[in-house]
């Protein structure tokens, strides 16, 4: 009586706490982002290229005509590129802090299902070449390490913006010799 | 028991609240709002609500005189007094031109009650 | 408790409440005597103070409830208007502002308002030095009696006393209710609650109590002298009515009165001789508002006549005085609201002497004397003679209502019988089929009154009340016909008029009243005479019901303006009324499916030609004859047919759509006031602001857009513009400076300027910095005009330097602005008068939403470029193109034009093929400043839609966004002021490069 009573106390908790990812790939490594946050996963899209803009960003799509910015999210964590040519790219769009933007990964994996408490915090360490402050967390799933990426942080628009500065200066810097 | 009810305050902010409180924790529906006693006078003729709540300082015409024009146009109007005046100075006004109470203004539960009896 | 589902309500129509207050306060610093000023700042206050009450917001309520108080003080002139006072009203405003802030973001009341309160409270109980001079065996008491009078608004009876005592955010009234209270009353609030610092005011309240009844003793004796005087005015009252009824009109008087001019310096002495010249000012007020005003004068009249014909035989005189008491606060809130200041301190004063009264009746056991309320009502009666009639038919009522409800028939033979009547009446029943029929009948149905016969059987002074109805009834029916109210109206209140006189008629006899026969036949006959020729007037003078008859005295001293200005305001109040509030991202979605549908259409425009093409194919390759292909034709005609109409639907509901997103510019301009009285206070300067143009409407993102390069500018010409007041005067200026915020349209465009009346900017101090700088040489500056000069200010690198000199800094933030403005396509010029004047003008595009503009393609993409920066396109063959320091250039028209290439700008692969010869030139300009762009095709001009791009993608860009095209493509709109400025960097730098290695190789 009193096990079933904890078992089933501990089940409920459990069922709280669970948080539901859309996992996707990148290379080898497997990234997870909260599915709240997933508005729609589309498959390549005719992207324009917008002149000058931070090397990361691969241009704009029109989606059901809204003008959404496009980041290469490979080139925005300084991952290694791929040895082999992609055959199509997977954009997932989502909605961060009502700034929906598309991502480009590899592919797309299911929804997964993981708990809370089993996320532990950031490594201080670099993880897969990966700085630690994009990342919310990391979880093993299969024996594989799952990244939880914080992508408020990666669109933080300082950021972003000291990014897109160092370019233009170098690109300056380049002018000026 | 749900109301027609016409609002009558001179101020948009209290008619735009005392209408949340009386639709959506009364369940009544507001069939108007009014800003002045003489527009309270012409909708009441063409909305013929079952309740009007009526604000007693008002520009143009005040909600007693309006009060008396609605009643002397229908005697068997239901009109409630709001009012952040007191009760003791209205109150009389209130009761010889026959109309149904007076309430605190700021007592949306009180409102509520006495719209339902 | 706080309701939260109504906050963000309270939190919306507070902010309003509170923008209107403001600039209310604003403008009573410069105009403290203005009564309609205080009023509008007191009705704001009243409408927080109920909404936070409703809501439960305690400290709300408690800070509004104390300034409201103060307010009633300055408003009923018992107090003066001082800076101090309207510095104390802006502190409270914007702290019931951050509270508002507070429970927009927390829901709770987090600011303290305690020290305000205190503050305020010290005004309010402040000792009698800064109350304005009066009799001086009166001065001591008004301070205090209006305190009483706002707390009899609260309350009268000792069980409201209680009740008003236990609410806790009510404390800080202890001093208005000490002062109210009797000895008594105080002992008991002294054992209930604990009074800390108000025991000393008390005490001082308590003096000020003696000092009254002292007053009170003094006056009686004169008091009841002229009681006596009035008593026999009261024999003679037959004779006054008669002579008022034979008087041609007795609204010669108002207008007299009307048309007499006002003087404030006599609204502040407070006379207690009660004969003395009473003046109404001439204030504009449509008579709508005059009429009511006069209606509810003489309800209230009739019942202050009975009241006080009750008095000294009543038994509980203490509710009769405050029954007058309630009457007399209501009349001066409408005299108040009319802004007459003499009547509603002569109503203050009366209201005054019925508290005193009401006072000494609960120490004093003899017998007291009322005369004064019947001075007061002399008086009034002397000021509105209308008001002699109210109290003359008060006291006549009339038994025979024969000859009047026979006037009556007449009338309605008469209009039956008078074509021009009758069609008149067909008018107005058509227009009011419902009332004015059914009154209409119903005045012909009156039974006569002789034969109803109705039993009285109470005895009590009802009837009598009820009477008094009656003939202030008649009385507004006569007004209603003079003032040229619709005819059914008219009708209607004649209608309720004999009805009552019926039941009046009845009651009168059972009363047994004495009545003057022949006064009240006269009276009778004279109304409807009087009605008769109002309509007739108004049949013959017009056939609008809305005309104006001429013997309308009321009217004819109200000025045509007036009428006007009173008929457009109602319209506007009805345009109003009728206005609801939306969601601007509900608009802004819908704008943007607006959009979606404008490319559509350019969708199915380029269907419909390739309709047409697909016909030439059919014709060509399939060899169909004519009669084959009769469907196809008639279908591409048809189809174009629909793509035109649908363009037209789409065109307006576009305009509509844009409409709707206009707001007027009134909206950030009232914003100003407040920054500018901030901003000459921190600069210790004199600066008045005039707005004009308020009303002029632009579009709602423009509208947010151009607020913070406004706030740039206004700062600039007050920091630096506008002298200090010695400086000003040394130059021979007003020691207030001016600055106008005018706005107006031209054509598609919505000008701004912004100019002030200061020193103007300096062109040789802009040189010399600019030599300085080394931004051009000597004599490239000297080459320069004026204009060339001061557009400096507004470059990045002259305002971020630290300051021309120490006196003159002009251009901070010039280059933010003239960023911003020119990202809504807009365009800014400076014109500048040394030592008289400098003027910004801005010129916005009306929408941003949907632009002209030119596409072209380089390479496989396609770009926007807005056509306003558009000045003409050129086909250019490369023989005409030179370089110049780096730069390829071209000389159009005897001017040099840089030439850019897009695709080398952008980093674009060009389709032009290296053979070709000829290139597409187009010519683009901020203003001032133009270049060419070359591209590899011109696609043509399109409506675009903007659509915003993410700020990263936008800032430090040249695209100010990107819009949809025909085919669901991305084209970048380009942002021409960023790529201008992006050139001429690199211009700049060339030129300061070439410039170092000529002293390099000068060195060696």
């Amino acid at each position: 009586m009193a096990d079933r009573y904890t078992a089933s106390r501990i089940d409920s908790s459990d069922k709280e706490q669970l948080i539901q990812l859309v996992g996707f790939k990148i290379g080898k490594e497997i990234f997870g982002v909260d599915i709240l946050m997933v508005q729609e996963i589309i498959r390549s899209a005719p992207i324009t290229y917008v002149p000058n803009s931070p090397e990361f960003v691969e241009g704009v799509i029109n989606l059901r005509g809204s003008i959404i910015p496009v980041i290469d999210l490979r080139k925005r964590l300084n991952l290694h590129s791929s040895s082999y040519a992609k055959e199509k790219d997977w954009i997932l769009i989502l909605d961060i802090g009502g700034r929906v933007t598309g991502f480009i990964v590899d592919s797309v994996t299911e929804v997964i299902k993981v708990q809370e408490n089993s996320i532990d915090p950031p490594p201080d360490i670099l993880v897969a070449g990966l700085h630690s402050q994009y990342i919310r967390g990391v979880c093993e799933i299969d024996d594989n390490l799952l990244i939880l990426l914080d992508f408020s942080r990666i669109l933080l628009v300082d950021e972003v913006k000291k990014l897109k500065s160092i370019t233009l200066n170098q690109d300056n810097n380049d002018a000026d010799e | 028991m749900s109301k027609r009810i016409l609002i009558v305050d001179d101020s948009s902010m209290m008619r735009k609240m005392l209408s949340k409180v009386l639709a959506d924790k009364g369940g009544h529906s507001i069939v108007g709002e009014a800003k002045n006693g003489l527009e309270a006078l012409e909708l009441y003729k063409s909305l013929k609500p079952d309740l009007v709540t009526m604000d007693i300082t008002m520009g143009e015409m005040d909600g007693l005189s309006a009060a008396r024009l609605i009643l002397n146009y229908d005697g068997d109007a239901h009109i409630l007094f709001l009012s952040n005046l007191d009760k003791e100075k209205y109150g009389n006004d209130v009761a010889s031109i026959g109309a149904v109470g007076f309430v605190n203004k700021h007592k949306a539960q009180d409102i509520l009650d006495v719209i339902s009896d | 408790m706080i309701d939260l589902s109504l906050l963000e309500d309270f939190v919306t129509g507070a902010g309003e409440s509170l923008d209107e207050m403001e600039n209310a306060l604003l403008e009573l610093e410069t105009n403290p005597n203005n009564l309609e000023l205080l009023n509008t700042i007191f009705r704001a206050m009243h409408t927080i103070k109920g909404a936070a009450q409703f809501v439960g917001l305690d400290k709300v309520s408690a800070l509004s409830h104390v300034l409201e108080d103060l307010l009633d003080l300055l408003r009923n002139g018992q107090r003066q208007v001082t800076i101090e006072i309207v510095d104390l009203m802006i502190k409270t405003k914007d702290r019931i502002s951050l509270l508002v802030t507070d429970l927009e973001r927390t829901q709770t009341e987090q600011t303290e308002v305690d020290d305000l309160i205190a503050q305020i409270n010290h005004h309010l109980t402040e000792d009698s030095a800064t109350v304005i001079a009066e009799s001086p065996t009166a001065t001591s008491a008004s301070q205090d009696d209006v305190e009483i009078s706002s707390f009899l608004e609260e309350a009268t009876g000792d069980e409201d006393l209680s009740a008003f005592l236990t609410e806790d955010n009510l404390e800080d009234d202890f001093s208005s209710f000490l002062s109210e209270s009797t000895e008594e009353q105080q002992v008991s609030f002294l054992s209930n609650e604990n009074p800390e610092e108000e025991l000393s005011s008390f005490v001082t309240e308590e003096k000020i109590d003696d000092d009254i009844s002292s007053f009170l003793s003094g006056d009686t004796q004169e008091q009841a002298e002229d009681f006596l005087s009035v008593e026999n005015n009261d024999n003679n009252q037959e004779d006054d009515l008669s002579e008022f009824l034979a008087e041609s009109s007795a609204d010669n008087e108002i207008s007299e009165f009307l048309s007499e001019e006002t003087q404030p310096e006599t609204a502040i002495e407070l006379a207690p001789e009660l004969n003395e010249d009473f003046v109404l000012p001439d204030e504009e007020y449509d008579q709508e508002l005059f009429g009511i005003f006069i209606q509810q004068l003489k309800e209230k009249f009739s019942l202050l006549n009975d009241y006080v014909e009750k008095l000294p035989s009543a038994n509980n005189p203490a509710e009769l005085l405050n029954a007058s008491l309630e009457a007399l606060e209501s009349l001066k809130f409408s005299a108040n609201y009319m802004a007459y200041q003499q009547l509603t301190i002569i109503y203050v004063k009366w209201i005054e002497e019925v508290i005193d009264c009401l006072e000494n009746l609960t120490i004093v056991t003899e017998p007291m004397s009322f005369a004064f309320m019947n001075d007061y009502l002399r008086k009034l009666q002397s000021i509105f003679p209308q008001l002699q009639e109210a109290a003359t038919a008060v006291k006549k009522p009339t038994p025979e209502l024969n000859p009047f409800v026979h006037s009556l028939d007449n009338l309605v033979i008469d209009e039956a019988t008078e074509t021009a009547t009758l069609a008149f009446i067909n008018d107005l029943i058509q227009e009011q089929p419902n009332t004015v029929a059914a009154e209409k009948l119903a005045i012909v149905s009156i039974p006569e009154p002789s034969g109803v016969e109705i039993n009285y059987a109470e005895d009590d002074g009802e009837d009598s009340d009820l009477f008094k109805k009656l003939s202030s009834a008649l009385d507004s029916s006569i007004e209603h016909s003079i003032t040229s109210e619709p005819v059914n109206e008219l009708f209607g209140a004649l209608l309720a008029t004999s009805k009552e006189e019926q039941s009046r008629a009845k009651a009168e006899k059972e009363h047994s009243l004495q009545l003057n026969i022949k006064t009240l036949d006269q009276a009778n006959q004279e109304i409807p005479t009087k009605v008769i020729n109002a309509i007739k007037e108004e049949v013959k003078g017009t056939s609008t019901p809305e005309a104006t008859p001429k013997p309308n005295a009321v009217i004819n001293a109200v000025d045509n303006n007036t009428v006007k200005k009173a008929k457009t305001e109602v319209s506007a109040d009805k345009a109003f009324k009728k206005s609801i509030r939306v969601d601007a991202d509900k608009i802004d979605s819908l704008m943007n499916q607006v959009g979606e549908l404008i490319v559509d259409r350019a969708y199915f425009f380029q269907l419909a030609s390739e309709i047409n093409e697909l016909q030439q194919y059919l014709k060509s390759v399939t060899g169909l004859g004519q009669k084959d292909l009769k469907p196809v034709r008639t279908f591409a005609y048809r189809f174009s047919e629909a793509v035109i109409s649908l363009g037209r639907t789409s065109n307006e509901l576009q305009e509509g759509v844009m409409k709707v997103r206009m707001l007027p510019i009134a909206q950030i301009f009232n914003r100003y006031p407040r920054l500018v009285h901030d901003l000459a206070h921190v600069n210790a300067k004199k600066v008045q602001l005039e707005i004009r143009g308020e009303e002029t409407e632009l579009d709602k993102m423009i509208i947010e857009e151009i607020s913070d390069p406004l706030i740039h500018m206004i700062r600039n010409a007050i920091g630096h513009g506008i002298e200090t007041p010695e400086m000003r005067k040394k130059a021979g200026k007003s020691e207030t400076g001016t600055l106008i915020l005018e706005a107006y349209h031209e054509s598609n465009h919505i000008v701004i300027e912004v100019t002030d009346d200061g020193k103007g900017i300096d062109t040789d101090k802009i040189k010399a910095k600019a030599e300085e700088m080394n931004l051009f040489s000597k004599e490239e500056l000297n080459r320069m005009t004026k204009e060339d000069l001061t557009r400096f200010i507004m470059m990045p690198g002259f305002s971020t330097a630290k300051e021309i000199n120490s006196t003159s800094g002009r251009g901070v933030g010039m280059d933010v602005v003239k960023k911003n403005i020119e990202k809504l396509n807009g365009t800014i010029e400076v014109e500048s008068k040394i030592g008289i004047e400098t003027k910004i003008r801005l010129k916005i595009p009306l929408t941003l939403a949907i632009i002209q503009a030119l596409l072209v393609r380089v390479g496989e993409d396609s770009f926007t470029i807005p056509l306003a920066n558009v000045e003409e396109t050129l086909r250019v063959s490369e023989s005409e193109i030179s370089i110049m320091e780096e730069t390829e250039v071209m000389y159009l028209r005897g001017k040099t034009l840089p030439i850019f290439r897009l695709a080398t700008l952008f980093r674009l692969q060009s389709s032009q093929k290296s053979g070709e010869t000829d290139f597409f030139v187009v010519v683009v300009n901020t203003g001032n400043q133009r270049i060419g762009l070359m591209v590899d095709a011109l696609l043509g001009q399109e409506e675009v839609v903007i659509k915003p791009l993410a700020d990263y993608l936008h800032e430090q860009n040249c695209f100010s966004g990107a819009t949809i095209i025909g085919d669901g493509r991305i084209s970048l709109i380009l942002d021409v002021y960023e790529l201008i400025n992006m050139t001429t960097d690199k211009q700049i730098k060339k030129h300061h490069e070439q410039e170092k290695k000529s002293l390099a190789s000068l060195a060696e």
